[in-house]
C-alpha cells in the first residue's frame, strides 16, 4: 500500500504538472499558479492517505464477511388487502383517461439567450385492472417473508374495476390469483399450533476463513481422492419452495453418502425443526453427515476433508461452512449407528459437545427420532443430538457459539488475523485509481475557483 | 523558489507518511503483544479450570492431592495416550492416588469423567494451537518485512510489554516469547523428537 501511495503521490503531481501546462497554453482564463500547485500538492499529500485507508477497510470488510444460515420458527401467515382506485396503491394497472398537459420546453443558444414555448402533451391515468389486490406474508422468528405480492383475488372476473376492461391473459398469469397454496399450509401449521422451520443466509465476520495464513484452518489432502469417489456432499444450498420468492425458506441440511433410505423426507424434516429451535435459542446450525460405513473405511481422514472442502472458498465462496456451524459425522453399519466424528465451525470452543456427541450417538438406532429428536417449538424431546446440543443431560455440553472479535465477551477472539488479511493486487489498483481520480479533484477545483479570480490583476507567474 | 516548494511538499508527504507507519507498526506490535499476554494467562488458567472440574465431575468433595493434580495434568496434555476405559492406565493411576472412599464414586461416574477428560484434552490442544497461531501472526508481522523488521528490532520488539506469567515470576520480551513457545509434551514426544524414531503405541494394560 506504501508504494502504492507513493505511485499516486507522484501521478498527482505529474498529472497536475501536465494540466498546468496545458491550461497555461490556453487562453480560457482557468489556470493553476504555481502557488495553486504547491498548495494542491500538500493537499494531496495528506488526504490522500486518508481516501486510501478508508478504501482499504472498505475492502477488508468485504473479505471478511461471510454468510451463514439463521434458523426459525414461522409466527403467523398474514394477508394484506390493498383497495384499488384510480392512480391509486395497486401494481396490476394499465393507462386509461388520457387528459391534456401544457408542457413549457426551453432552450439556450450559442450566445446565451433562452427561449420557451409551451405545447400540449397527452398524459394518462393508471387504472387499476381490479377493485382490490392480495399480498401475503409469513411472519417468521427471523422475520418477514414475501410469498407473493399484488395478486387479483379469487374469480378476478368478479372484481374487474372497470366493467368495460378485460383483464389481459398475460397479467393474469404473472400477477396469480386467489390465496397461494404455500401461504395455506403456512396458515394451517401455524393455526394448529404446529409452526414450520424456516432458514435464512445472512452475513457475518470471519477472520479465520479470510486468512491466508492461519495454522487453524482445517486443511486436508484427500478432497480430490473422495470427491472423485463421488463421497463429499456439497453444502446445503438453499431451497425454494416460494414460488417467484428470491429468499431462501428452507434447506436440506442432512447428507447422505452412500445411502438411500426411503423416509429422506423425514430426516430432512426432523433436522430443520431441529435448527429452527437450535437457531432460534442457541443461534446454531446442525449439518448432518449420515454415510454408509462401508463407504468409509477411515473417518478421520474423511472427516478432515469434508470439513476442509466446505470450508474450501473455491467450492463454496462466501458460503462455506461457518462459524455457528456444528458438523456431525455417523456412519451406519446395518441399522446402527457405529462411528462419529463431529466439530464446529470454529476451530476453539464446545469440546465438551463434541466429546459427548462422539461417545452419545454410538450404538443408536438409524431413526431420526431417536439421533436427532423431534422438536417442536414448544417441547424438547428425547433425541440424542438435541440432548447435547441443549445440555439437557450435561450443562456442560450446551453449544455456546464463539465470538470473533469477543469485545463484549472480553477475551482475545480472534481479531489479531485482521492484520495479515491482505488484499490482492485486483484491489489494491481499485485503490490508487480511486485516490487518483480524487487526488484529480483538487487540481479541477484549483482550475475553476483558484487565485487568479481572487486576485484577477495577477497573472500566472 | 518552485522547486523549493514542490520539495517542501513531497517532504511533508514523505515525513507524514514516515512518521504515521511508524506509529502504525507500534501501536499494532504492543497490541498484539498485550493480546499474546491475555492468550498466554488464558492458556494456564483453562489447565487449573480443568482441575478443579475434574473434582466436580467425579462427585467426590476435595481431597485433592498433588499426585492426583499430577495426573490429571498429564491426562489433558496427552500422557495416556492409550484410552481412558475403566480398565485403563489413567483410572489405575487415579485410584492409585484416590482416597479409598472415593473409588466407588469414581466408578459410576468413569464414563462422564471420560468424556471430560477427552473434550478438556481437546479444549486444550485447541487453545495452545491458538496461543501458537498467535505467536505465528507476531513473528510474522515482525519479521517478513525487510523495513519493518528493521524498524520494529530498532524499537526493541519483542519489548517489555511482551510478558510471561508463570505463578509470581514473569519474564519478558525475547524471554517471554520463548517462554509462549514452550508447547507441552509428553516424554515419549519429546524422545521421539530428540531421536527420530517413535515405538508403535501401546494399549495400556491396568496397573496393579
Amino acid at each position: 500500500m506504501i508504494i502504492a501511495y507513493i505511485l499516486v503521490i507522484l501521478c498527482s503531481a505529474l498529472s497536475g504538472w501536465l494540466v498546468k501546462l496545458y491550461l497555461d497554453a490556453q487562453p480560457e482564463e482557468q489556470k493553476i499558479t504555481w502557488t495553486e500547485y504547491i498548495f494542491g500538492l500538500v493537499i494531496i499529500v495528506l488526504v490522500t492517505p486518508l481516501v486510501m485507508y478508508g478504501m482499504r477497510n472498505h475492502f477488508i470488510q468485504q473479505k471478511t464477511t461471510f454468510n451463514e444460515w439463521w434458523n426459525g420458527w414461522e409466527v403467523s401467515a398474514t394477508r394484506q388487502t390493498i383497495a384499488c382506485e384510480r392512480d391509486g396503491p395497486c401494481r396490476r394497472t394499465y393507462s386509461c383517461d388520457p387528459y391534456i398537459v401544457m408542457v413549457q420546453h426551453c432552450t439556450t443558444d450559442e450566445d446565451g439567450d433562452t427561449s420557451c414555448t409551451t405545447t400540449p402533451e397527452t398524459r394518462y391515468h393508471s387504472c387499476p385492472y381490479v377493485t382490490e389486490e392480495w399480498s401475503f406474508y409469513i411472519e417468521t422468528t427471523l422475520g418477514r417473508f414475501t410469498v407473493s405480492e399484488n395478486r387479483f383475488p379469487n374469480s378476478p372476473d368478479q372484481h374487474i374495476w372497470r366493467s368495460d376492461n378485460q383483464i389481459p391473459a398475460d397479467v393474469l398469469s404473472s400477477a396469480g390469483q386467489g390465496i397461494p397454496a404455500f401461504w395455506q399450509e403456512a396458515s394451517d401449521r401455524v393455526a394448529s399450533g404446529n409452526p414450520g422451520p424456516v432458514t435464512k443466509r445472512m452475513q457475518y465476520k470471519n477472520y479465520i476463513l479470510a486468512s491466508e495464513h492461519t495454522i487453524l484452518k482445517q486443511y486436508a489432502e484427500d478432497i480430490d481422492a473422495f470427491k472423485s469417489a463421488g463421497l463429499l456432499p456439497n453444502l446445503a444450498m438453499s431451497t425454494l419452495p416460494i414460488p417467484d420468492c428470491q429468499e431462501s425458506y428452507l434447506a436440506n441440511k442432512v447428507y447422505f453418502v452412500g445411502l438411500n433410505p426411503q423416509n429422506q423426507q423425514e430426516w430432512f424434516d426432523s433436522i430443520g425443526r431441529l435448527n429452527a429451535e437450535f437457531g432460534s435459542e442457541l443461534q446454531g446450525d446442525v449439518h448432518l453427515v449420515i454415510a454408509d460405513s462401508k463407504a468409509i473405511e477411515n473417518i478421520d481422514r474423511y472427516f478432515f476433508a469434508l470439513k476442509a472442502y466446505w470450508q474450501n472458498p473455491e467450492a463454496f465462496g462466501k458460503n462455506m461452512l461457518s462459524k455457528n456451524a456444528v458438523l456431525i459425522l455417523v456412519t451406519i453399519d446395518g441399522d446402527k449407528v457405529d462411528r462419529v466424528r463431529a466439530s464446529t465451525g470454529m476451530p476453539v470452543g464446545n469440546e465438551a459437545m463434541v466429546t459427548a456427541l462422539r461417545s452419545r450417538l454410538v450404538g443408536l438406532s438409524f431413526d431420526s427420532k431417536v439421533i436427532i429428536g423431534t422438536v417442536t417449538s414448544k417441547n424438547h424431546s428425547t433425541g440424542v443430538i438435541e440432548s447435547v446440543l441443549w445440555g439437557l443431560d450435561d450443562k456442560s455440553t450446551r453449544f455456546q457459539r464463539v465470538c470473533m472479535d469477543c469485545i463484549e465477551e472480553g477475551g482475545v477472539g480472534f481479531s489479531y488475523l485482521k492484520k495479515e488479511i491482505t488484499l490482492d493486487n485486483g484491489d489494491i489498483a481499485i485503490i490508487a485509481i480511486i485516490a487518483f481520480v480524487v487526488s484529480m479533484l483538487v487540481w479541477v477545483a484549483f482550475a475553476f475557483i483558484g487565485e487568479q479570480y481572487a486576485y484577477p490583476w495577477r497573472d500566472s507567474y | 523558489m518552485i522547486i523549493l516548494g514542490v520539495i517542501a511538499a513531497l517532504g511533508i508527504g514523505i515525513v507524514f507518511a514516515f512518521v504515521s507507519w511508524l506509529m502504525g507498526m507500534y501501536s499494532t506490535t504492543v497490541t498484539m503483544e498485550r493480546q499474546l499476554n491475555s492468550q498466554y494467562l488464558s492458556n494456564q488458567n483453562y489447565l487449573s479450570t480443568y482441575i478443579s472440574g475434574f473434582y466436580e465431575q467425579s462427585g467426590v468433595l476435595v481431597a485433592q492431592s498433588d499426585q492426583l493434580d499430577r495426573i490429571l495434568t498429564d491426562a489433558v496434555k496427552g500422557r495416556y495416550d492409550g484410552g481412558f476405559s475403566a480398565d485403563g492406565a489413567l483410572f489405575s493411576a487415579v485410584v492409585e492416588a484416590y482416597p479409598e472412599a472415593s473409588t466407588t464414586a469414581l466408578l459410576q461416574n468413569w464414563s462422564k469423567i471420560q468424556d471430560y477428560i477427552v473434550s478438556q484434552r481437546e479444549g486444550y490442544k485447541n487453545i495452545q494451537d491458538k496461543l501458537l497461531d498467535m505467536l505465528r501472526n507476531y513473528d510474522t508481522y515482525r519479521t517478513a518485512e525487510p523495513l519493518r523488521a528493521i524498524a520494529l528490532s530498532i524499537m526493541g520488539f519483542p519489548s517489555k510489554n511482551l510478558e510471561a506469567r508463570l505463578g509470581t515470576t514473569m519474564t519478558t520480551g525475547e524471554v517471554a516469547r520463548n517462554q509462549m513457545y514452550l508447547i507441552v509434551l509428553t516424554k515419549d514426544a519429546i524422545k521421539a523428537y530428540e531421536s527420530g524414531v517413535m515405538d508403535p503405541l501401546k494399549v495400556p494394560t491396568p496397573t496393579k
